[in-house]
């Protein structure tokens, strides 16, 4: 930028609200990364030293690592089945149904708009009858209602861009319905598919309320055993633990990236084809 | 499914009796037609015309609400598309985008469960008839238009359909392409022998292409016909119309001596018609006579001779295009293929024409008339 | 019009088989929702505030005559409509910053402000104690540079709960104020311009009144999420701090189910009549943004 342009107060007064926004956001990310380093109990910013004492907390404590180990599987049990059914609602929504659909989308999407603590003491009593308390089984079924729709917004919207034609093309060349679907428009949607099982394993992985209600103590997922430990002790163990989580999650994100990139390269401007 | 199906086994099309309906609006009015084996036979009509309802209705995508659809003499109007065998070629070309130019024109043939070694074969010779070679590994995105409609058409054709499905297939490409491309089409339908069908809104191009053509307009069959019978003797006003410019006039007749008669317009013009081959007992008539066969000039002669300003005259290429105006207001226009059209912007000329030269529709002109034809 | 029509109604099957299809494509969701969603919420809440522990409206009446309740009530919604402003103040000028940006930069910031939204909010929640608390980095650094003598309370306490939402719900009212900023007709502005508006005029009067959907769709649902927060309350706020949440799970602890299903209803009723209001403005799409994470 060789032009020399005349900048408006305004413009400064914006720049400034940007980077302290950007601060703001980032502040409990950077902090908790050094934190989770510090040799002593006492919180030092900088820190001290450096140690590995806390992820050592973690690492050696079969509690956390049992904690962890839950809420992988819950995540990963809530990804698959929430995906499955929103996929299968999604395209029922866009395809089949014709009458009632305002009030059938309605349904599926309510449990966003029900607060968490309601929804948690409402199912209480069905899950003690149905035995769902305190089980895996009920935490994963607790969580799907969660996660559905998001899942079924997310799928709806890709099956709603997909161009229908490619459906019927396959079908024109000998696939049968089930063939077409499987074969053109399952990979076409993918990405839709993957974001809502990516979105229903994160509601699952941060959900603490229904946990605490429904999970009991021997159901202690990794968000629920840190809440706890936030109110009872002050040891910077949940530093080393958010640390992991925070980069964890940006090697997923980087991963998603290539990803896109990779996909993008490929399929390109798909949708400027024709007319 | 049937590998019977091969190049020689071109199917013929039946249709009785078809109608559809969505909802309250009647797409197809009872159309029946037949396509014999190997014809190339074009829908042609306005959008909105019911011509790619049709064709759907054939390639088994939407169900008729009345009538039948035989191929080969066989009733498969409860055929699902995948039963068919037909070849579809979509007007924004449908290929599969996550899928490379082989893997596209494969899919038939995978779904059919051929064998790996004679699908390579296959393919191969498809896109060699198509001049798709080298392309292979590219995704549809990477292709231009043109040759994204190439493998469109092989991956209709390379699974031996019997019936070729075409719905405006050169729709979105420059016309000197959709030129090359329709004459290429032509030529590979009938080295296949396949029966093809073809959907279309522009005059020239089925012209270009058809055997026949058939004129679907508000659902109905209007005419079919080879090419040069649609032009010259067009079923009616509205087809005469919708193939090529026309000058219309309508009137009433106020006199006929046996052959001819005396057409008046409404703006109060007296035109001299044929009454040959026309029906009889009717009193209001439309009279079209096309640019091409209107003479301008000072030795302009015929049965019709008034005169008129020229209010523009454009240079066309093959010829000049006249604008002329006649002392009650009307419009006329006249192709004039001359080296030098001998008429000047503003200047008063003779024009006419001979009244077997003009096309003459009995009878209900009002009910047929769609706005675009208002002159 | 017939080619909208043939393209709108695909492969046609009968009847029947479509809405079989439909049923057991949709079932497995709708036995879901309806056996521990919608007959819970009805059963667990409903019904069992005006039945547990006799049947009456004293569970409504204990909770209308005591103080507490209103308390708790003004509490709530203050919490709410502060975090709100503070998200509107941070998030309207921000987006409107991204979208002066060139496409491509502007992507790449819009992406960088949602990183934090991505990371788990118990990890978040303990970075806020560690800079809050009395032995935090803030009081730490402020000791050290002799501002103050004594360690200051910022934790446990209002700001901090707000703090604590506001870095939640921020990157929301991102998304929905940029998504309608970026839609807004470039054009218009520099049309203005040409017409003699000064910068601040064009904003004034061309962007800031085409922004309003926005800020209104960020603004109800940034409040409707608020006001059901518990785990930011309870790891950030202090003791007296009870928010409607907070009570609930309280009532619970202590096993008067009755009185803690009567509250449930106020919240359930109230978020339920802004929603619709939402739903009447927006549509209830742009939920889907507002991922409920509290």
């Amino acid at each position: 930028m060789t032009v020399v342009r005349r900048v408006s107060p305004m413009r400064v007064v914006l720049y400034i609200v940007f980077v302290g926004v950007l601060i703001f956001l980032f502040l409990p990310l950077i902090v908790v990364i050094p934190i989770s380093f510090n040799p002593g109990t006492v919180l030092r910013f900088p820190p001290d030293g450096i140690s590995l004492r806390w992820y050592n907390d973690f690492f050696g404590d079969q509690r956390w690592l049992d904690a962890a180990w839950l809420s992988l599987r819950l995540g990963i049990t809530v990804a698959i089945l929430a995906t499955v059914l929103a996929l299968g609602a999604a395209v029922a929504l866009t395809r089949f149904v014709t009458v009632g659909k305002p009030l059938l989308r309605a349904l599926i999407l309510s449990p966003l708009i029900v607060p968490l603590i309601v929804t948690s003491i409402a199912v209480f009593e069905v899950f003690n009858e149905l035995g769902l308390l305190r089980s895996f089984w009920g935490l994963v079924l607790a969580h799907t209602i969660l996660a559905l729709p998001f899942g079924v917004i997310i799928i709806e919207s890709a099956l709603r861009n997909f161009d229908v034609t490619l459906e019927e093309a396959a079908m024109s060349l000998g696939a049968s319905r089930l063939v077409a679907f499987r074969r053109i428009t399952v990979p076409l949607i993918a990405p839709g598919l993957f974001g809502a099982a990516v979105i229903a394993f994160i509601t699952s992985w941060d959900e603490v309320v229904m946990v605490l209600f429904v999970g009991g103590a021997r159901n202690q997922t990794l968000p629920v055993r840190m809440f706890q430990f936030l109110e009872t002790q002050i040891r910077p163990t949940i530093a080393a633990i958010s640390t992991l989580l925070i980069v964890a999650l940006l090697i997923a994100l980087v991963l998603r990236q290539l990803l896109i990139l990779r996909q993008r390269r490929r399929m390109g401007s798909v949708r400027s084809q024709g007319s | 499914m049937s590998r019977s199906a091969s190049a020689e086994g071109a199917a013929e099309v039946r249709l009785e009796g078809i109608q559809h309906r969505f909802g309250e609006v009647w797409a197809v009015r009872g159309i029946s037609l037949t396509v014999k084996p190997g014809e190339f036979l074009t829908l042609l009509g306005p959008s909105g015309s019911g011509k790619t309802t049709l064709l759907r209705i054939i390639g088994g995508l939407l169900r008729p609400s009345e009538g039948r659809v035989y191929v080969a003499g066989q009733d498969i109007t409860a055929h699902p598309p995948q039963k068919r065998n037909m070849g579809f070629v979509f007007q924004n070309y449908a290929l599969f985008p996550h899928l490379s130019v082989y893997d596209n024109v494969a899919f038939p043939l995978q779904i059919r469960r051929m064998r790996r070694q004679k699908i390579r074969d296959r393919v191969n010779e498809v896109l060699t008839l198509v001049q798709l070679t080298g392309l292979e590994n590219r995704y549809p995105a990477q292709l231009s238009g043109g040759q994204q409609q190439r493998v469109s058409l092989a991956r209709a054709i390379v699974f031996y359909p019997n019936v070729l499905l075409m719905d405006e297939p050169l729709g979105s490409l420059d016309k000197r392409l959709r030129q090359q491309l329709q004459l290429e089409l032509r030529h590979l339908q009938h080295d296949l022998g396949i029966t093809a069908i073809y959907v279309t809104h522009d005059q020239e191009e089925a012209f270009a292409m058809s055997d026949r053509i058939a004129v679907v307009h508000e659902g109905e069959l209007r005419q079919l016909d080879q090419p040069s019978q649609v032009y010259r003797k067009p079923g009616d006003s509205f087809i005469a119309d919708f193939v090529g410019d026309l000058n219309r006039f309508e009137g009433e007749l106020v006199q006929s001596n046996g052959p001819t008669g005396v057409l008046r317009t409404s703006d109060g013009m007296e035109i001299l018609i044929s009454l040959h081959g026309v029906a009889q007992g009717s009193r209001q008539f439309v009279c079209g006579i096309r640019p091409e066969r209107v003479e301008v000039g000072e030795n302009a002669v015929g049965d019709n001779r008034y005169r008129g300003v020229v209010r523009a005259l454009t240079f066309q290429g093959t010829h000049y295009r006249c604008e002329l105006e006649l002392p009650n207001g009307r419009r006329v226009s006249a192709s004039i293929y001359r080296e030098d059209p001998g008429v000047r912007e503003g200047e008063e000329v003779w024009l006419g024409w001979n009244a077997e030269e003009a096309l003459v529709f009995g009878g209900d002109f009002n009910s047929n008339e769609s706005g675009f034809n208002e002159r | 019009m017939q080619r909208a029509l043939t393209l709108q109604k695909t492969i046609v099957q009968p009847r029947t088989r479509n809405a079989l299809l439909a049923a057991c494509l949709l079932g497995p969701t709708l036995v879901l929702l309806g056996v521990l969603f919608v007959y819970p919420l009805v059963d667990g809440v409903l019904i069992r505030s005006f039945s547990d522990p006799e049947v009456g409206f004293q569970n409504y009446t204990r909770l209308y005559s005591s103080v507490a309740f209103r308390n708790i009530l003004r509490l709530t919604f203050e919490i709410a409509l502060y975090t709100t402003l503070v998200c509107l103040l941070l998030a309207y000028p921000f987006a409107y910053f991204l979208t002066t940006l060139p496409k491509r930069r502007a992507q790449f910031f819009l992406a960088l402000s949602l990183v934090p939204f991505w990371t788990a909010i118990l990890a978040r929640l303990y970075a806020w104690t560690a800079i809050l608390g009395r032995r935090g980095i803030i009081n730490d650094w402020l000791i050290e540079a002799n501002l103050i003598d004594e360690p200051i309370d910022l934790l446990f306490n209002r700001t901090a709960v707000i703090i604590g939402m506001v870095h939640i719900l921020l990157p929301f009212m991102i998304i929905i104020l940029y998504s309608t900023m970026i839609a807004i007709d470039r054009e218009l502005q520099d049309a203005a311009r040409s017409l003699g508006a000064s910068g601040f005029q064009t904003f004034r009067r061309v962007f800031l009144p085409l922004s309003m959907p926005g800020v209104y769709a960020g603004v109800l649902l940034v409040f409707i999420i608020s006001l059901g927060f518990f785990i930011t309350p309870a790891v950030l706020g202090g003791g007296g701090d009870i928010t409607i949440a907070i009570f609930v799970q309280q009532q619970v602890s202590i096993l008067n189910w009755g009185v803690a299903s009567a509250m449930s209803m106020v919240l359930l009723v109230v978020t339920i009549i802004l929603f619709f209001v939402f739903n009447r403005l927006f549509g209830a799409e742009r939920m889907v943004a507002g991922a409920l994470r509290g």
